[in-house]
């Protein structure tokens, strides 16, 4: 099955060719094409978690009842390698999953923890040798790489990607008077989706820099072309549909410009893209590191910095993130799926994937947690106030994908990646809630112009419900334990590093701005007394059964995918079942907490640290990392239930009448006004990039361009002024009358004279000196080659040099 | 066969002879039918053509003779007192680059069909006097040679400019001629020069060695002749650069650029931009490289700056422009950056790059001025004010000047990509100012913390990859996107089969491209290797690492360094 991995990119590209091709005579069947794609991928991601999840247990078994050294050693979490070469390679035989060619085996695909990265090399993309010996060969293989990560987002993006697919089957159409059309661009937009599921996955199962960066602008592209899908519309009062495309898409090049020169950096220290050459550089299998790159080097910070600053292009984080709140400009479903779920995910993803490589530069690393816990705190605030329905969810997702990276920042790589599982699921259910709302309600995205839609829309309310409570931390929704598993983690971390307890403030002050916004728009959409124009109220139902059946999936998975990784400090489950989605990632995100720990710390013990405990540098009395911490985890989980319920509360009483005004009047008091105002604006970020970045840019811009062509192309035009200016004066010259031209001549004359005097008197001069020197000066200048007997003259020296070759000239001939 | 000499003659011998014997509405046919000839011979060419770069033979040259790995050469005494021959010869470089001429060739045609109306027989005789131009410009190994087909490509530009242009076309045909006259007359200057000082020493004893011709030249250069060391070598180097760079063109010697090709025709901006700026990149690595190493080596910091500054330059001056065409014409000075860029950072991956840039601008910006034409042809306007919402009524004109638009804006899986990426990566290791760096710890290239790299130099050319996006987008959204608020724009037809079959054929190669550039990377590979190590002769480039730094040997063994005993 892993062998077929590369079909995921194939058949949603062909989907994508299909529809584009066919464009307008397809009519429903586009709809179809995509839908069916998508459903295959879906298949193909169950059978290759399937068969990933079986290889991974069977070889733990086998390692288990390996012999081994210290047989004394618990073996939960076996080391792959602590086992003998031979066992290695023998594993990775019976189950095959290395994919390498075996003349040219690659030390690294054995070496890597739990082998079950199915490397599959497709073909040889770029290859360019090197000449001299200052520079490097670089070989770039066009091939894809499957591991437990990999299969996660294959799950997860294929089967939210399938709902979100045939949710869109129904709302890119409208009825007007009970006559059902599709939009115009009906197959151009599920060729746009398709292009990006291809594109995403692509990103997804890159096994380099480079094939992940044809995914990774890939899904930039399909973001651009599909935020603009509304190519002629306006989106509000500023831009227009195609102006949000276009800020999205200069927002991630901004990123993929720290993302390339952080390849760059990596390709002269280490010479190779390959992720899992990179880990096993970096893990120190068996070569040694070139000098900035070891941990704390400054070479390997830059790099993570401006990997950073690439995920936070992808992944809408400060100073990047203000596309996203724009990127609803696209239909509902685009900003569901790939505003919310997958795209913007994509810069954890790369995070987690690279986790060595930050693990082992811990600056960059608090780096990454400020950014994260100040995204979160920055868009949360932001999310209070607004009023756009899909504004409040886009900020939303901002301080969520925030989230994620505090929890990266804090080692906790796992719980990271957690958060991007559950939150897809509730945060498509969210959006695509409001998308049936706002469908309803004839594009209506106002929230204080609806409210009371519960009754007209159960269906609707009880996924958009479900979503809510689950993002906003209540237990046992979805989000309850990915958040709170975060939570956790920073609070580990702070026990021995106190910035971290700060970020763990702000954190938990986040969950309660979450609950509040969230809280909120459900009162004011579903709640108390409508505010719609009661026609449109009138006419508001649920959407049809492709959409509603989609919600109320969706809102299940946000009920349920949360106990896929309950840590056992808060609940026992049956059958090992705790921590299960951990403990299934581990091999992956945790081989830089284990290899810092073992380097750095110089810990030897059986179980993986929490990343946090590493990162915090939680220490025993005895100085050793503290292995087997596990801090107050029921009493945080309480606290942040409490904060969600105080949150959730606090929206109700605010606007549970259904009437503004109480929220109003808090919006006027002088106190909180400039409170209110920042968060309204959304702290003027926006205003102070389009001041400096569109206006003063354009300004300069403007400024070169008047250099340009004013004062290069000046001069260049300014010579050819001159000369024409001289010529015009010194055609005067030319008048005509003879006596001039005499006079001219004879100046002439004169002028040849003195010349030839003073050349006559230097010559004598010089020749008088070198027959004092004896030398025949005229000869050694003149002295011709040699002529052969065939009239051919050789260079005596030159063929003497190249005889060296002659061997090879014969060959030639 | 005279093989080469049938590619260059054949475009001008039989536009001559369909333009008298055919009548004025069938001369687009018998021109398109040259072209493809022409196209063929260049194929059954590159398949005699030895490709795998080990390649080499004795040759002679008036009464020299020399080791060469120029295939299927030519040689014809011509003015014998002066040792000028037509010699002409074919290498990976130039091959690439006759392919590249030959298929745009075939476009200029092509775009030409309906848009041309007036004096079909003198433009379809221009356009192919044109292409024997390149053509000659690209196979001439006789220097002399080389010069007058550099100075034959203008002559018919001139005419095609000036007569089939648009407003303001004898403007921007006398500043575009009178420009480059005066690069190409500094060229002449410089061969006179090279001529009559070229040479080498034995047992002190000076031995003048008079030739025009590429191959002799690049075998005595490595001595300490006049040529051999700097204060000989910097001037004709200087002159020959000029001339190259006015025709890349390298900032500051841009400005004839805009005009042109705004005036241009169709057809006149498409070979511009696809193949003649090419000839500059072409001229450098060919000549200023494997003839002057110790200058180019040295001046290379300066070259790298001025790429670095033509990048940004002339993106942000693209960002400004209303016109479609100037901005296209604008963003060439970007994309022609990293050419100079890649050849002046001395690593494999910067050269490949640039040799493959080449290439990609010549599919690329050709597709664009293919689009911009068959806007022009509908609209009779470039102003973007005057678009928007066009995709709306044109959807493949749209969907294919989408392709071309992020084929130059560098999207990965597309060609533009490809090179842009290896002339990035390679700029990251600038030897010669790393080698700066290190000798003066008190300079800028230190102070910028270029020692083990120079990532300074490669921050500052990767924000031509935002900035490209800007303009790009910018441009595709002002045309393509929008409400459809003009009018008489709703009416316009969308492309027929001859214009997207051409656009969809550059789409092709250029997703072809992308995603497998092997084979073209391995047809560079040799150009690259003969670049780099013709360069590497008498340089610290040969020897330089980051321990020796200090201690660098300029003592290089002539068959390690001449580029010819590369080991299989």
């Amino acid at each position: 099955m892993i062998d077929l991995v590369w079909l995921f990119p194939v058949i949603m590209a062909l989907a994508a060719l299909i529809n584009g091709l066919g464009c307008r005579k397809l009519g429903e069947a586009a709809g179809y094409i995509s839908v069916t794609a998508m459903a295959a991928t879906f298949a193909l991601a169950v059978g290759v978690f399937l068969e990933v999840r079986n290889a991974a247990q069977e070889v733990t078994a086998q390692a288990m009842t390996a012999p081994v050294e210290d047989p004394g050693k618990d073996r939960v979490l076996h080391d792959w390698n602590e086992l003998s070469e031979e066992r290695r390679l023998q594993l990775v035989e019976q189950y095959a999953f290395v994919r390498t060619d075996p003349e040219t085996p690659r030390p690294w695909d054995t070496s890597v923890r739990d082998g079950m990265g199915g490397h599959v090399p497709l073909w040889t993309w770029m290859e360019i040798d090197s000449v001299l010996g200052t520079d490097r060969s670089l070989t770039v293989d066009f091939a894809l790489h499957v591991d437990q990560l990999t299969t996660v987002f294959l799950l997860f993006v294929s089967f939210v990607g399938l709902l979100v697919f045939i949710y869109a089957t129904g709302y890119m159409r409208e009825s007007h008077h009970g006559k059902v059309e599709l939009d115009p661009g009906y197959a151009r937009f599920f060729s746009y989706l398709a292009l990006f599921a291809a594109s995403m996955y692509i990103l997804v199962l890159g096994a380099n820099f480079v094939v992940m960066f044809i995914g990774w602008e890939g899904v930039g592209l399909c973001s651009y072309l599909l935020i603009g899908y509304y190519f002629d519309k306006p989106f509000n009062d500023k831009l227009s549909c195609a102006d949000a495309g276009k800020k999205a898409f200069i927002a991630n090049r901004v990123g993929d410009f720290g993302l390339l020169l952080a390849m760059f950096l990596i390709f002269w220290g280490l010479g190779t893209l390959d992720f899992q050459h990179i880990i096993h550089m970096l893990t120190n299998g068996g070569e040694v590191l070139p000098a900035g790159f070891g941990y704390h080097g400054s070479i390997l910070t830059a790099v993570a910095l401006l990997l950073l600053l690439g995920a936070t292009g992808k992944s809408a984080q400060i100073p990047l993130f203000t596309w996203l709140p724009d990127a609803m400009a696209g239909p509902t479903p685009v900003s569901a799926l790939i505003h919310a779920a997958t795209m913007v995910t994509a810069g954890i993803y790369m995070l987690a994937r690279l986790n060595v490589l930050y693990m082992m530069a811990p600056v960059a690393l608090l780096g990454v947690a400020f950014v994260g816990a100040l995204t979160a705190l920055v868009a949360a605030y932001a999310a209070l106030t607004q009023r756009g329905f899909k504004k409040i969810l886009a900020y939303s997702t901002v301080s969520q994908l925030g989230l994620m990276f505090l929890a990266i920042g804090v080692g906790a790589f796992a719980a990271g990646i957690f958060h991007v599982f559950t939150h897809a699921f509730f945060k498509a259910c969210l959006f695509l809630a409001a998308g049936a709302v706002i469908h309803a309600l004839h594009h209506e995205e106002d929230i204080f112009r609806m409210g009371g839609l519960r009754k007209k829309m159960p269906k609707t309310w009880f996924a958009y419900l479900f979503a809510t409570l689950a993002i906003a931390g209540i237990f046992p929704f979805a989000g309850f334990f990915s958040k709170d598993e975060i939570l956790y983690m920073v609070h580990s971390a702070g026990v021995g590093d106190s910035v971290y307890m700060f970020l763990y403030g702000v954190g938990s002050l986040v969950a309660a701005f979450t609950a509040f916004y969230m809280g909120r728009s459900l009162v004011l959409v579903f709640h108390g007394k409508t505010r719609a124009s009661q026609e449109r109220f009138d006419r508001a139902h649920d959407g049809v059964f492709s959409m509603t059946g989609v919600l109320i999936v969706l809102a299940i998975a946000s009920l349920v995918v949360g106990f896929l990784n309950v840590p056992s400090g808060i609940m026992q489950l049956p059958g090992n079942m705790n921590s299960a989605f951990h403990h299934y990632l581990e091999p992956i995100t945790d081989r830089g907490t284990l290899h810092v720990a073992q380097a750095v710390w110089g810990y030897t013990g059986e179980a993986v640290p929490y990343g946090a405990v590493v990162v915090g540098g939680v220490e025993n009395q005895a100085g050793e990392l503290y292995a087997n911490y596990h801090g107050p985890e029921l009493m945080l989980a309480v606290l942040s239930v409490l904060i969600a319920l105080g949150g959730i509360g606090l929206a109700f009483y605010l606007y549970g009448s259904g009437s503004l005004t109480a929220a109003e009047r808090l919006a006027r008091n002088p106190v909180l006004k400039p409170l209110w105002s920042v968060s309204w604006r959304a702290w003027k970020w926006d205003d102070f990039y389009e001041a400096v970045f569109e206006r003063g840019a354009m300004a300069f811009y403007s400024v070169v361009l008047w250099i340009d062509e004013n004062i290069v192309d000046g001069i260049v035009l300014g010579t050819g002024r001159v000369s024409r200016a001289f010529s015009h004066w010194f055609r005067r010259v030319q008048n005509g009358q003879v006596q001039m031209y005499g006079l001219m001549m004879f100046a002439g004359v004169c002028i040849f004279l003195v010349y030839l005097a003073i050349a006559l008197i230097t010559f004598l001069g010089q020749a008088a000196e070198e027959e004092q020197a004896g030398v025949s000066a005229p000869e050694a200048a003149h002295s011709h080659v040699e002529v052969t007997h065939h009239g051919a003259a050789e260079l005596p020296v030159l063929a003497d040099r190249v005889t060296g070759n002659t061997e090879r000239e014969q060959d030639a001939r | 066969m005279p093989l080469l000499t049938l590619i260059i003659a054949i475009p001008a011998v039989l536009g001559l002879v369909a333009c008298l014997l055919l009548p004025q509405r069938l001369v687009k046919y018998g021109a398109l039918a040259i072209v493809l000839l022409d196209l063929a011979l260049v194929i059954f060419a590159a398949g005699r053509f030895d490709w795998s770069g080990d390649y080499q033979r004795e040759v002679a040259a008036f009464e020299h003779t020399v080791p060469s790995h120029f295939q299927m050469r030519e040689y014809v005494p011509w003015i014998e007192p002066f040792r000028i021959s037509w010699t002409v010869g074919v290498d990976h470089l130039s091959m690439l680059m006759i392919l590249l001429t030959a298929a745009i060739g075939v476009f200029a045609v092509l775009c030409s069909w309906s848009s041309i109306k007036k004096r079909e027989k003198e433009f379809y005789f221009f356009l192919l006097v044109l292409q024997t131009g390149i053509m000659g410009t690209f196979l001439a190994i006789d220097m002399f040679l080389f010069y007058i087909f550099w100075e034959l490509m203008l002559i018919p530009l001139y005419f095609l400019i000036g007569i089939w242009g648009s407003k303001n076309r004898i403007f921007a045909t006398m500043k575009f001629v009178l420009y480059t006259l005066a690069g190409s007359v500094l060229m002449l200057v410089a061969l006179i020069w090279m001529y009559y000082t070229n040479g080498y020493y034995e047992n002190g004893v000076f031995q003048q060695v008079k030739t025009y011709s590429f191959e002799v030249m690049a075998h005595t250069q490595g001595e300490a002749g006049p040529l051999g060391s700097f204060r000989g070598a910097i001037w004709p180097f200087l002159a020959l650069f000029v001339a190259f760079a006015v025709k890349i063109p390298l900032f500051p010697l841009h400005t004839w650029l805009p005009d042109a090709h705004t005036e241009a025709p169709t057809a006149g901006s498409v070979i511009l931009a696809g193949v003649l700026l090419k000839t500059g990149g072409y001229g450098i690595i060919r000549f200023c490289l494997p003839l002057f190493p110790d200058v180019a080596f040295a001046l290379a910091p300066v070259c790298t700056w001025l790429a670095i500054i033509a990048i940004i330059y002339g993106a942000m001056t693209a960002i400004v422009q209303t016109d479609v065409k100037r901005l296209v014409a604008y963003s060439s000075v970007s994309h022609m950056g990293f050419v100079v860029l890649g050849i002046f950072s001395f690593n494999a991956q910067a050269m490949s790059g640039a040799i493959l840039t080449m290439i990609n601008h010549g599919i690329s910006t050709s597709g664009l001025f293919l689009a911009v034409g068959m806007l022009y042809e509908r609209t009779h306007t470039r102003e973007m004010s005057n678009f928007g919402g066009l995709s709306r009524n044109l959807p493949i004109f749209a969907a294919l000047t989408m392709v071309m638009v992020l084929s130059s804006a560098g999207l990965p899986g597309l060609n533009g990509f490809i090179g842009e990426f290896n002339v990035l990566l390679g700029s990251m290791s600038n030897v010669p100012i790393m080698i700066q760096a290190h000798e003066n710890p008190a300079g800028f290239a230190a102070a910028m913390g270029m020692v083990e790299y120079t990532w300074f130099i490669a921050a500052l050319a990767a924000t031509g990859v935002i900035l490209g996006a800007v303009y790009l987008l910018i441009m595709y959204q002002r045309t393509f996107f929008g409400k459809l608020d003009e009018a008489r724009n709703g009416s316009l037809r969308d492309l027929v089969p001859r214009e997207w079959g051409q656009l969809a054929v550059l789409s092709v190669a250029a997703v072809w491209i992308g995603l497998f550039p092997r084979p073209v990377l391995n047809a560079i590979q040799p150009a690259t290797e003969r670049a780099l190590q013709s360069v590497a002769i008498g340089t610290p480039l040969a020897q330089w690492d980051e321990e020796s730094v200090t201690t660098v040997d300029v003592q290089v063994e002539w068959a390690d360094a001449s580029g010819v005993s590369k080991k299989p």
